[in-house]
């Protein structure tokens, strides 16, 4: 049976997972928590101890009347970080251009189809109805394209570029992430690379407390 | 459930029994003879019947929440069973959950089809 960790890189986002120079923490996913937050004092790479709701709360991204704002920073929440230890440590590059190593999707063996990354309200994977996936109050309520959840593949790719971003919300065609840059399955054991951002509209009328589910899809003949 | 999640009906009237799991059901280790049928289990504990196709294929579809309240649940959603005869493909999709199943029918240049891992095909 083929399975899948993920890792994040807080290192050197150009140098990818197992190459000499490389950074990267194995995800606890039921314990760790990944925080998308703007710039601040306090609550940021190195902190050493969990942050409070209020200190969350403060660092918080400010919507921009005039201009959509890209979250600038995500940090990873380690539960098992020790007293003295860094409770927080910052995923280097997440939302940037030109980086490339940022999530990194390891499948311990072959799949039948190409793996892809899903958003959801929840894990039962029904719903699109936040407004951080494009939900709306008035008809049509799941609006997939206004996303703010972009996120781009970069297996392959040696640069995604400038701007990158394609919503992801639901499971339409156009509106997931394929993790093998559209190649189709993994043939062997790999390691897949995605870059992910947060952007939020400008003058953005609703903001909200929100948990949304990110969910991998993956496939294996066993 | 107690009982193989397929068996194999060669040509020949041997018979190949597969493992109990979605996990490790022993697809991989079917042989390279030809195949008469194949019996599928379904979640109810009946078995759907493929025979006379020219090739088979069999895979397993999971997820794994990576955020979310429920991070790090792995969850097996579907398992799938095709059959190819005369360039078209007949998929069975079933919801090990539910065990409600669509059937759907490709052409064998179907991006879909193509994409698969080949080593999945029965020889």
């Amino acid at each position: 049976m083929t399975s899948l960790e993920l890792y994040v890189n807080v290192g050197d986002p150009d140098i990818p997972y197992g190459e000499t120079g490389a950074d990267y923490l194995l995800l606890d996913l039921v314990n760790d928590i990944l925080i998308w937050t703007g710039v601040d004092d306090i609550v940021k790479d190195g902190l050493l101890y969990d942050p409070s709701e209020s200190e969350l709360i403060n660092a918080s991204p400010i919507i921009d009347p005039s201009n959509p704002v890209i979250v600038p920073v995500c940090l990873l929440q380690d539960y098992s970080a020790g007293t003295g230890e860094p409770h927080l440590r910052q995923v280097m590059g997440m939302g940037e251009d030109h980086k490339r190593y940022i999530f990194c999707f390891s499948f311990s063996g072959a799949t039948a189809t190409e793996p892809q990354l899903e958003a959801w309200d929840d894990d039962t994977m029904l719903t699109i109805l936040n407004k951080v996936l494009g939900g709306s109050e008035t008809t049509p309520l799941e609006n997939p394209d206004d996303s703010m959840v972009l996120g781009v593949c970069t297996t392959t790719d040696p640069d995604p570029g400038e701007d990158w971003g394609a919503p992801l919300a639901g499971n339409g065609a156009t509106y997931v992430l394929k993790l093998n840059q559209g190649d189709g399955a993994l043939t062997v054991a790999k390691d897949c690379y995605a870059n992910l951002k947060i952007k939020i509209p400008a003058n953005f009328a609703n903001p909200a407390i929100e948990t949304f589910s990110l969910v991998a899809r993956y496939t294996f003949i066993s | 459930m107690n009982t193989p999640l397929f068996i194999v009906l060669f040509t020949d009237n041997d018979i190949y029994y597969g493992k109990k799991t979605y996990e490790e059901c022993g697809w991989k280790e079917i042989t390279t003879k030809p195949i008469k049928k194949i019996f599928f289990r379904l979640p109810t504990g009946d078995y759907i019947i493929l025979s006379d196709y020219e090739n088979y294929y069999h895979y397993v579809e999971a997820i794994k929440v990576i955020s979310g309240e429920h991070a790090g649940k792995v969850q097996i959603q579907y398992a799938h069973i095709l059959g190819k005869r005369n360039q078209r493909v007949v998929e069975y999709k079933i919801n090990i959950l539910t065990g409600n199943t669509e059937v759907r029918v490709y052409d064998e240049d179907n991006e879909y089809i193509q994409k698969l891992n080949k080593d999945g095909w029965t020889k």
